[in-house]
């Protein structure tokens, strides 16, 4: 796996609060490097985060507002945080405890080194 | 809504599902003979013969190159384009061996596809045993009569 990979993925994955850490092909959903967590399986996760990111993504230009560049899903038991670089999307699932800012900013941070 | 249709009962709803999960343009389920069983997104009798003709060509093709390789044969296929790309997988419904071929754009992705197709496998795999899912007798007389089932006769 590229070092690069390999650190921006340690780098999310000491984040406190984040639990699955994952580098998504943006055009084709595979899974690059990382995974979803404990009993999560990352091929679904990676597949749906990238298929969110891409149409937020069109949404988003389609609805005048420009790119979007960091997208983030609140649900019920966590949140799925997702940026990209060219053709990797950088994906992280965290826990309801989690610090977003700190998040938002440590994946805008690390997505650059990719 | 793609139109499509089924001459297997038991296949209607998972391919449905499928198709308006993964969100691809076509897709087309047949025996690895070439018989088709369903299909969505397709237009004319021919497109499908000719897609079942091409599936069955590529998944014998695929097997052998697997059991030559690796001793095991090859149970997926994708092939990916700039704005398309094609999906093929193999499922079994009452024991019996099937193919599905996905033909996607950028609408979808092949992570997608692989996600819904494991769904559309799992549902098939509770599939119970039925004279629909026998093997053909004759595959050129089977084939007409999947392919007048789906389309009506061709004149």
């Amino acid at each position: 796996m590229s070092a690069s990979f390999e650190g921006v993925l340690a780098r999310l994955q000491r984040h406190r609060g984040v639990v699955g850490a994952m580098l998504v092909g943006a055009d084709d959903g595979m899974v690059i490097a990382g995974d979803a967590g404990p009993g999560h399986d990352p091929e679904t996760a990676g597949a749906l985060a990238a298929s969110l990111f891409r149409r937020t993504r069109i949404a988003a230009a389609d609805a005048g507002l420009g790119e979007a560049d960091f997208v983030k899903l609140e649900a019920e038991r966590g949140h799925l945080c997702a940026t990209a670089r060219g053709d990797v999307v950088v994906v992280a699932l965290a826990s309801i405890q989690a610090n977003l800012g700190s998040l938002r900013l440590e994946m805008l941070s690390a997505k650059e080194t990719l | 809504m793609i139109a499509g249709a089924v001459s297997a009962p038991w296949l209607d709803a998972p391919l449905r599902r499928f198709v308006q999960d993964s969100r691809v343009q076509r897709a087309v389920v047949l025996h690895p003979d070439g018989k088709v069983l369903g299909q969505f997104g397709f237009s004319s009798a021919a497109e499908v013969m000719t897609a079942c003709a091409l599936a069955a060509a590529i998944n014998a093709s695929g097997r052998e190159l697997g059991r030559q390789l690796g001793g095991r044969p090859f149970l997926g296929l994708h092939q990916g384009g700039r704005n398309q790309g094609v999906f093929m997988g193999a499922c079994a419904a009452a024991g019996k061996e099937c193919l599905l071929l996905a033909a996607f754009d950028r609408e979808s992705t092949l992570g997608l596809v692989r996600l819904y197709f494991a769904e559309f496998r799992d549902a098939l795999g509770g599939v119970k045993g039925s004279g629909d899912a026998d093997l053909p007798r004759d595959l050129e007389a089977d084939l007409n009569s999947s392919l007048d089932a789906l389309f009506g006769p061709i004149n």
